[in-house]
């Protein structure tokens, strides 16, 4: 009787970690499709931010700025001369 | 019957030996080789290349980033018509049709290359023409926002003999190690359809992207001093020119310049000599824009004072075999120290160095840093070392003494000249403020303090003379008014076959301001200008067109008082 006991856990035990193996391995076998497809996306996510991140640069530079500036009709600065508005002076105070 | 037991035994036992030692063999002797093929069989190694590092100006924009380009290939045995694709893509790509034709010609390859370095839009157009011969390999390519701003001192990425990309030059060359990161290499097993198995992936191993330099260069003053340099150039008729603007109390390089540079994009286009940043390694005689360092010592050693007068100044000064003359053949007896400086007097200068002495002018020129380099961490720094003391002659002594017949790197100069400006203390230059890792961390490079060649006093009262030198001296018709600013202009003869050129000079100007508190020292220096020999003439005006700039961006308004100890 004792020896059927313990045989019978045996098995049990046998059978219920077959279906735990059976069920993860079930998820896991899908997650390496999961894990392409976002490697995929990511990819496609750094290449569009190196993509947009070259133009922010592009237009930012001071060079694109001087040569826009130009076209708009800004000149270079000729005079050294400067306003220089000291803190007496009346100019702009609040009321 | 008792032997056939033994006997059914003993082949038992011989058998199990044999598996056991075959199992021996296969799991410790032979297991690594036989992993591997196994390995090889389900199993895919990648190389994870890594990102190289930004190279980034003060205010964190990248002056060099990666970009994404492509090397467009084609596998001529899948060509249809090779007339029709080579007119198609050479409209794309830029390339005469007769080059794509050869290529696709090719029918023994399976793979040739048409063009690198091509952009996102031009491949999607490629693309789109839907060739079955058409392949594209994505390459990461060196980005440059502001063009070839700053290429000498960037440097630009080339090859290595094995392939692999490799800095050469400034920063790139420098800090290529930084720069360049750790490929790392990975392990993927995949399924019978391709794809990855979560349970076999492995981590990566070594992989680690390039570290980012971030400058002290300032990208306002860069791009300030680069234009004016350039037009200057163009103006007075220069066949080269360089300038760099430091700060002195520091030793931050906030930029650099030369001309004639190269473009890093197309650097292949140019030669060796134009890679090479000549503010770190050409040598010249600086001429006058030597003398404050002999007088600034002479005055640190207690041997004049700025009121101390020139008993010999009176005519041409007798050395040797040798006569010395003023630049402009004038002579001023019993003149100052002050008047040297403003008049730029070489017979003054002469007094100075023959006072000051060989040992003590060696030594004094030691501690500003002639004759070595200066440690800036730039890619190819050159010095040329002093004269051992049993090769000067007293003519030496003398010339020395006006900045003649001494050899010095214009970033030795303006080096030596900071001290000036930093209460008699010098800084070691630099390029990279700091260095960021790839996970974040910030690793700072601080300042360092090289020597102290001057006291604070005779670095005071030097600034005051040069103040006078910059407000009555030959450059005084360019100077800024309102502003206290420290400077000294130099017209250097080359030297050409044993004597002097007549015709043809090194105009220069250094200086820095605001006098009493420094923000910047800068150095402007023209290689042979046609419109006037002259420093006063030429660099001069280039150097206050930029020290205005920098000036208003720093907010750095004028005042009422901008006269020298002695004019007040």
């Amino acid at each position: 009787m004792k020896h059927a006991v313990i045989l019978g856990l045996f098995v049990l035990t046998a059978i219920v970690l077959s279906i735990v193996q059976i069920v993860f391995g079930t998820l896991y076998t899908t997650a390496g499709l999961e894990i392409s497809q976002i490697q995929t996306q990511k990819q496609a996510v750094d290449k569009e931010n190196m993509l947009l991140s070259e133009k922010l640069y592009t237009l930012s530079s001071l060079t694109n700025i001087e040569a826009s500036a130009k076209q708009l009709g800004f000149e270079d600065e000729t005079s050294k001369s400067m306003l220089v508005v000291t803190q007496n002076s009346a100019f702009a105070l609040k009321p | 019957m008792r032997w056939r037991y033994l006997a059914v035994f003993a082949f038992f036992v011989v058998l199990f030996f044999g598996i056991w030692t075959k199992l021996f063999y296969w799991q410790i002797i032979d297991a690594s080789e036989l992993s591997s093929m196994g390995e090889s069989q389900y199993a895919e190694y990648l190389e994870i290349p890594p990102i190289r590092g930004d190279i980034k100006t003060s205010d964190n924009f990248p002056i060099v980033t990666n970009r994404i380009s492509y090397l467009v290939y084609a596998n001529p045995q899948k060509t249809k018509d090779i007339t029709l694709e080579s007119n198609t893509l050479s409209s794309l790509l830029h390339i005469d049709a007769a080059s794509i034709s050869a290529q696709l010609s090719l029918k023994d390859k399976v793979w040739v290359p048409l063009a690198t370095s091509i952009d996102e839009a031009t491949k999607e157009k490629i693309a789109a023409l839907n060739l079955p011969d058409m392949g594209f390999q994505e390459t990461p390519t060196r980005f440059y926002p502001e063009a070839s701003m700053a290429a000498q001192l960037v440097g630009f990425v080339g090859k290595d003999a094995l392939g692999n990309s490799k800095g050469y030059f400034g920063l790139e060359g420098y800090y290529d190690r930084q720069l360049r990161g750790r490929i790392g290499k990975t392990t993927v097993v995949h399924d019978a359809f391709g794809k990855p198995v979560l349970a076999k992936l492995t981590s990566n191993s070594g992989q680690q992207d390039g570290r980012t330099l971030v400058l002290h260069i300032d990208r306002v003053i860069q791009y300030a001093l680069s234009k004016k340099l350039k037009e200057g150039i163009q103006e007075y008729g220069a066949t080269s020119g360089m300038a760099a603007v430091m700060d002195p109390k520091t030793g931050a390089v906030l930029a650099m310049s030369s001309f004639p540079s190269f473009d890093p994009r197309d650097f292949w286009d140019y030669q060796t000599k134009d890679y090479i940043n000549p503010f770190i390694t050409d040598t010249y005689e600086p001429g006058s824009t030597f003398k404050p360092l002999v007088m600034s010592a002479a005055m640190d050693a207690g041997l004049v004072t700025p009121m101390s007068t020139c008993p010999i100044c009176d005519k041409p000064v007798t050395v040797g075999d040798y006569q010395i003359h003023t630049w402009d053949n004038k002579y001023f007896p019993n003149t100052t120290m002050v008047d040297i400086m403003i008049h730029s007097d070489n017979t003054g200068m002469t007094y100075v160095a023959q006072k000051l002495g060989l040992n003590r002018m060696i030594s004094y020129l030691t501690k500003f840093g002639i004759g070595q380099p200066t440690g800036i961490d730039l890619q190819g720094e050159f010095a040329p070392p002093l004269k051992p003391k049993s090769q000067w002659y007293p003519i030496d002594l003398a010339t020395t003494g006006f900045g003649q017949g001494i050899s010095v790197t214009p970033m030795e100069l303006l080096d030596a000249f900071s001290a000036i400006a930093n209460g008699g203390v010098r800084m070691e230059p630099h390029v990279v403020a700091e260095i960021e890792t790839p996970d974040g961390q910030t690793i700072p490079i601080p300042p360092k303090q090289v020597d102290q060649p001057i006291s604070a006093t005779a670095a005071k009262l030097m600034t005051e003379i040069l103040v006078d030198t910059t407000n009555k001296g030959e450059a005084s018709f360019a100077r800024l008014k309102g502003y206290r600013i420290a400077g000294k202009t130099g017209t250097a003869s080359i030297p050409l076959n044993g004597h002097y050129d007549p015709t043809k000079t090194i105009a220069s100007f250094i200086g820095f301001a605001p006098a009493d508190n420094p923000k910047f020292i800068m150095v402007v220096i023209l290689n042979k200008p046609t419109t006037s020999i002259y420093g006063a003439e030429t660099a001069a005006p280039i150097w206050f067109s930029v020290a205005h700039d920098i000036l208003n961006y720093y907010g750095i308004t004028p005042t009422e008082n901008d006269t020298s100890t002695f004019q007040q």
